[in-house]
């Protein structure tokens, strides 16, 4: 079956054939990977990365993200501990910030993306609009999601400039910048295309 | 497969539209699946690493807990954190605190009936001043271990146990008054301390106080059965008439603390016997020595010093006759 798609960088027109398993098309006039025809592999890929950063999220909210030394005394936190230390210290926006950033909105949005994935390789026609939608959310979301780990970052570079305490990464910050990565590249992996199956 | 015409979208009924191109993998196989692998592995790997040093999980209960912090005070063993506390609540009748340590793996032997934890403080005291990194760090745990038994409950005590390291000689001194000899006190042979006091305590009957020494293991072959015993503490001061005004002090630490010490006799005079003596022996302890006793000078043997390279194994030549 023979469609006919532009591609999404230079807008060229073309025709594109049914695929063998494990091949892909590119665009014939800038060599772009066109995503239509590649439907199994794109959801397999979008399905094995979010997979991925499924299993990465549980370290990395299961071991300590700071570990602190401060005159000799050593203390170890994990996500939560940080949130429910500035819940308890009265900082009601940060706290929710945190949460939100870091527990709930990874969460979601892996949950969205084994939505979509599972819809689309079902071929639903079902609810398409409001999927293109939670597909575009997650897409734009994706850009924040790095906030966190920046935060580490600079966190740790403030503090080391201080003789007396030194704050180190814990285990959990890879494990977190390794669910992020995972979760935005799975959303890009995904084709929106597939939302809108043909018809055969 | 490009189509000269290929850059034309205005008039798209007018052309026929290229075909895209077609690119192949070099696997059949979906190679991405073994991402979600690489991420099991290593999601594994984090976890397993942070669990392979837990050791087992010990209760110790304490009067009271100020300065202990949960995931954050230490237990520590020679100056080696070997633990750290991991909860710390009330018990079921709100009179002590339960205190939960989990231990490194490494240090699993501790955890032992007979081992014995406290609260490290500071301690500012006239002999002994210690902890006193605590103030920065916040209170610490302390243990002695001991054999026994694998436990995993234990009872705090509220200081330090006195002579935490209770290797030695241990032989009991029996007075009728106290006087100023303190616990953690000295017991000195020929001036050189070899020794502690531990905690004196009234016998049975209250009839006498029982004072019990540790005696170092390498010194313990200088205790004999015929060796006396005196309160060598604060200052002797004699005023006589031909002599004039004579003051001993055994030493400083004596001096404000007290001290006990010791002579023994040669072997074969008097009842003394050649070996050292049994653990848990009681002697009397005088108030002064006779100047017999500070006479006294047997040859005995003791065993090396650990880091000396040439070993001094005699003690005491012959002194010439007072």
């Amino acid at each position: 079956m023979e469609i006919v798609a532009a591609c999404r960088i230079c807008g060229q027109l073309q025709r594109v054939g049914e695929l063998p398993p494990g091949a892909a098309s590119a665009c014939c006039r800038c060599g772009a990977g066109l995503h239509a025809g590649a439907s199994r592999g794109s959801l397999r890929a979008t399905a094995a990365l979010s997979l991925a950063a499924l299993i990465l999220y549980v370290p990395a909210n299961i071991l300590p993200i700071l570990v602190m030394d401060m005159h000799g005394a050593h203390s170890e936190s994990t996500i939560w501990d940080g949130c429910t230390r500035l819940f308890q210290d009265e900082q009601w926006l940060v706290a929710a910030i945190v949460f939100l950033a870091s527990i709930l909105i990874p969460l979601l949005k892996l949950i969205g993306l084994f939505y979509l994935v599972t819809t689309a390789g079902r071929r639903s026609t079902l609810r398409q609009l409001e999927r293109a939608r939670i597909f575009r959310l997650i897409s734009a979301v994706g850009t924040w999601a790095m906030l966190d780990v920046f935060l580490m970052a600079i966190l740790v570079a403030l503090v080391k400039l201080d003789q007396l305490a030194t704050i180190r990464p814990g285990p959990a910050l890879p494990a977190f910048a390794a669910v992020v990565t995972l979760t935005i590249l799975a959303s890009a992996r995904f084709d929106p295309a597939l939302i809108w199956p043909a018809r055969k | 497969m490009n189509d000269a015409e290929a850059g034309d979208n205005s008039r798209p009924e007018a052309v026929e539209l290229p075909r895209a191109e077609v690119r192949r993998w070099k696997w059949r196989f979906p190679v991405v699946w073994l991402l979600p692998v690489a991420a099991a592995v290593v999601a594994g790997y984090l976890m397993y690493d942070s669990v392979r040093d837990f050791g087992p999980l010990v209760t110790i209960r304490f009067n009271e807990v100020n300065g202990l912090k949960s995931k954050q005070t230490l237990v520590k063993y020679r100056g080696v954190p070997i633990g750290e506390v991991v909860a710390i609540d009330l018990d079921a009748d709100l009179r002590q605190a339960l205190v939960k340590v989990r231990l490194h793996r490494s240090a699993a032997a501790v955890a032992r009936k007979e081992s014995v934890f406290w609260i490290v403080r500071p301690e500012v005291g006239l002999n002994n001043i210690s902890g006193l990194g605590t103030v920065i760090t916040g209170a610490e745990i302390g243990v002695q271990p001991g054999g026994g038994a694998p436990a995993a409950e234990f009872v705090g005590l509220d200081n330090a146990p006195v002579m935490p390291e209770a290797k030695g000689l241990s032989i009991i001194l029996r007075t009728r008054h106290l006087g100023a000899l303190r616990a953690n006190a000295p017991v000195y042979y020929r001036g050189i301390a070899v020794g502690t006091v531990l905690d004196p305590h009234l016998g049975t009957n209250a009839t006498a106080v029982d004072v019990r020494l540790l005696i170092l293991p390498r010194y313990a072959a200088l205790v004999r059965a015929g060796s006396r015993f005196w309160n060598a503490g604060g200052i002797d001061v004699n005023l006589g008439l031909f002599k004039g005004l004579e003051i001993n002090v055994e030493s400083l630490g004596a001096l404000i603390a007290g001290g006990v010490a010791f002579a023994t006799p040669p072997a074969g005079a008097g009842k003394s016997g050649a070996g050292p003596v049994a653990e848990g022996t009681v002697f009397q302890l005088f108030d002064k020595p006779e100047k017999k006793w500070l006479g006294w000078a047997p040859q005995i043997a003791l065993p090396a010093e650990p880091d000396a390279p040439a070993a001094v194994a005699g003690r005491g030549a012959p002194d010439p006759a007072p």
